[in-house]
């Protein structure tokens, strides 16, 4: 079985370097560079040198580089990078009629799986982390301290959001492989940019919650208002829980997730193209 | 002997369509071709066998393992060469070979050395080190061959494995199904509408229509006449020769398109033919027992089935 996942692995990753993937690997890794820059080249054409060296400019520009990256890179890049390589896990085989060849071997539908879900993560990590490093060091955050603080965080946020995410897509790849994409995508548009800011129970379920959480705690960001009251909306929309609890549930919900995809891909029929989901 | 693959009223429900209607069959060692028109429940079949669908009720098993319960087992049987044009692209021939052994068990090493061993016999030359996008009919036909035996499965499950190939291909092909289930004891199932292809290499034949099976025979009884006869083919004039049958009793047809038919079998008969021939002066250029054609067999079953509607 390991075997058979190594071998679709290495099969993905040797599949990965053609142009349009390496366009997209591209891609990914600038886009939070390109956004990085033009904020800060914005930021410094509005801001007089004098006041840029304030207190509160910088505690501002802190908060504002570390809610952007956040956004750009654990989330953007993790989401977009997995959305693209999981989802279609298995409708790309059934479209292409391969998935039978696969299907028919002793462990082949589950390594495909497996393996695929693998190499998306592993593909995504690199622009991410890339991206990640050359951004922050671009933010112009006041001390080293800062930037590797910074850095520190968002590292650890994407190498939870990127497995976290991928689980997701590859279930929803598995048991919709027809509208593998189209559910994916409005997922991510309703579960996790809406319902993930609404303040109820139901938001705990989404692995923005989770990470906006651990970004407020791992980065110490403040949650206090001017008024010096905490900001009524950060109650909800941001847990309390300990750092470990967040990490915990987005851990289980990786393994629980691919482990569900198993489950599902196993008492499924998928035959071909023409005849699956039967 | 026991049956390799013994089914027991396997039914099979798409919804509420029943692609396979309470199939009972064994399937021994040696060729068995699997015939049906298009919708009989071929391809449903093999899926079924290869564990791809469940079965709606029934049982069965393929060589010691049971149907629906041991599917990665019988996976590790099973070689199954798919109809459909079905390529892992960005592969070389030689990569895509190793590349389904790796999945089947085969470390990489292994795998390599089985997927070389297996393009040699396939007679994939220099042509394995090219991508399968560049691959004609033919090469595509091999490496999909190449890929249902490289892991050397007891049993072959072949869907269509001569089509698109030329006569010589075809035949070279077949020679090395025949060589695979004769030298090597695998037991095959071939699917394919060329009815000579079966007709020229399989032990057994089952014909199937609207998911039942019609026909579950060895080619040799389904070829056997009714009532024994011989077919003679001559060089030169027949009916001098026909009238000196006649006269010593023997009851000859009047030949069509040049076939003569006898009654009956034997040395005795094989005798007076050779010996009238002499004395008529005529070659005999076949005197062969009489076979009901499989074509013959098959659009009987097919109308049978029909009929019974």
């Amino acid at each position: 079985m390991i075997g058979s996942v190594l071998a679709v692995f290495c099969f993905e990753w040797k599949r990965s370097f053609t142009w349009p993937r390496m366009m997209w690997w591209l891609v990914l890794m600038c886009f939070p560079i390109f956004i990085m820059g033009l904020v800060r080249y914005n930021a410094l054409n509005a801001i007089s040198a004098s006041d840029r060296s304030q207190e509160a400019f910088l505690t501002g520009w802190l908060v504002l580089c570390a809610w952007l990256l956040f956004a750009l890179i654990p989330m953007l890049v993790a989401m977009l990078g997995t959305l693209l390589w999981t989802t279609p896990a298995i409708s790309a085989e059934l479209e292409r009629k391969s998935w039978i060849y696969l299907a028919v071997r002793p462990h082949g539908s589950l390594s495909v799986v497996i393996g695929k879900y693998l190499t998306a993560v592993t593909w995504v990590f690199p622009p991410a982390i890339l991206g990640l490093t050359i951004a922050v060091l671009l933010a112009g955050l006041s001390t080293w301290t800062e930037v590797g603080r910074v850095w520190w965080t968002m590292l650890r946020l994407v190498l939870l959001s990127v497995p976290a995410y991928g689980a997701i897509y590859l279930l929803i790849g598995v048991l919709l492989p027809r509208r593998a994409m189209t559910f994916a995508v409005a997922y991510t548009l309703i579960f996790e940019l809406v319902i993930s800011f609404v303040p109820a129970v139901i938001n705990k379920l989404t692995v923005q919650y989770r990470l906006r959480s651990l970004l407020v705690e791992w980065c110490e960001l403040s949650l206090i208002g001017p008024n010096g009251r905490p900001l009524s909306t950060s109650l909800t929309v941001i847990g309390t829980e300990p750092a470990w609890q967040h990490v915990l549930i987005l851990m289980a919900m990786s393994i629980g997730l691919v482990g569900l995809s198993v489950v599902v891909l196993k008492s499924r029929e998928f035959s071909s193209s023409a005849e699956s989901e039967t | 002997m026991p049956a390799l693959i013994d089914l027991v009223e396997i039914t099979k429900d798409y919804g509420r369509f029943r692609a396979l209607d309470r199939v009972t069959l064994q399937i021994h060692s040696g060729i068995t071709g699997l015939l049906g028109p298009n919708g009989a429940g071929k391809s449903t079949l093999i899926k079924v066998l290869l564990g791809l669908v469940k079965m709606t009720s029934g049982r069965g098993r393929l060589l010691d393992f049971e149907l629906g319960r041991d599917s990665r087992e019988i996976r590790a049987q099973v070689g199954y060469m798919p109809e459909d044009d079905c390529f892992l692209h960005g592969m070389t021939g030689i990569e895509s070979v190793q590349f389904v052994a790796q999945l089947s068990r085969f470390p990489a090493v292994e795998g390599l050395r089985r997927a070389h061993e297996i393009l040699d016999f396939c007679g994939l030359a220099q042509e394995r080190y090219r991508t399968v996008e560049t691959y004609s009919t033919g090469m595509r036909q091999k490496l999909r061959f190449a890929q249902a035996i490289v892991h050397d499965p007891p049993v072959l499950i072949l869907d269509e494995p001569t089509s698109g190939l030329d006569p010589e291909e075809r035949q070279v092909m077949l020679n090395r199904i025949r060589l695979l289930a004769q030298d090597q004891g695998k037991a095959v199932l071939l699917c394919t509408h060329i009815l000579p292809d079966i007709q020229s290499i399989s032990d057994a034949v089952v014909i199937l229509a609207r998911g039942q099976v019609q026909v579950s025979q060895s080619l040799a009884d389904l070829s056997r006449p009714s009532i024994p006869a011989m077919e003679l083919r001559l060089l030169g004039p027949s009916e001098p020769f026909l009238e000196r049958l006649r006269q010593q009793g023997i009851a000859v047809a009047t030949p069509v398109n040049g076939l003569i038919i006898l009654p009956g079998t034997g040395e005795a008969l094989a005798a007076a033919v050779w010996k009238t021939a002499q004395e008529c002066q005529v070659g005999v250029r076949s005197l062969t027992p009489a076979r009901n054609s499989l074509e013959e067999i098959f659009l009987n079953a097919v109308r049978g089935e029909s009929k019974n509607e």
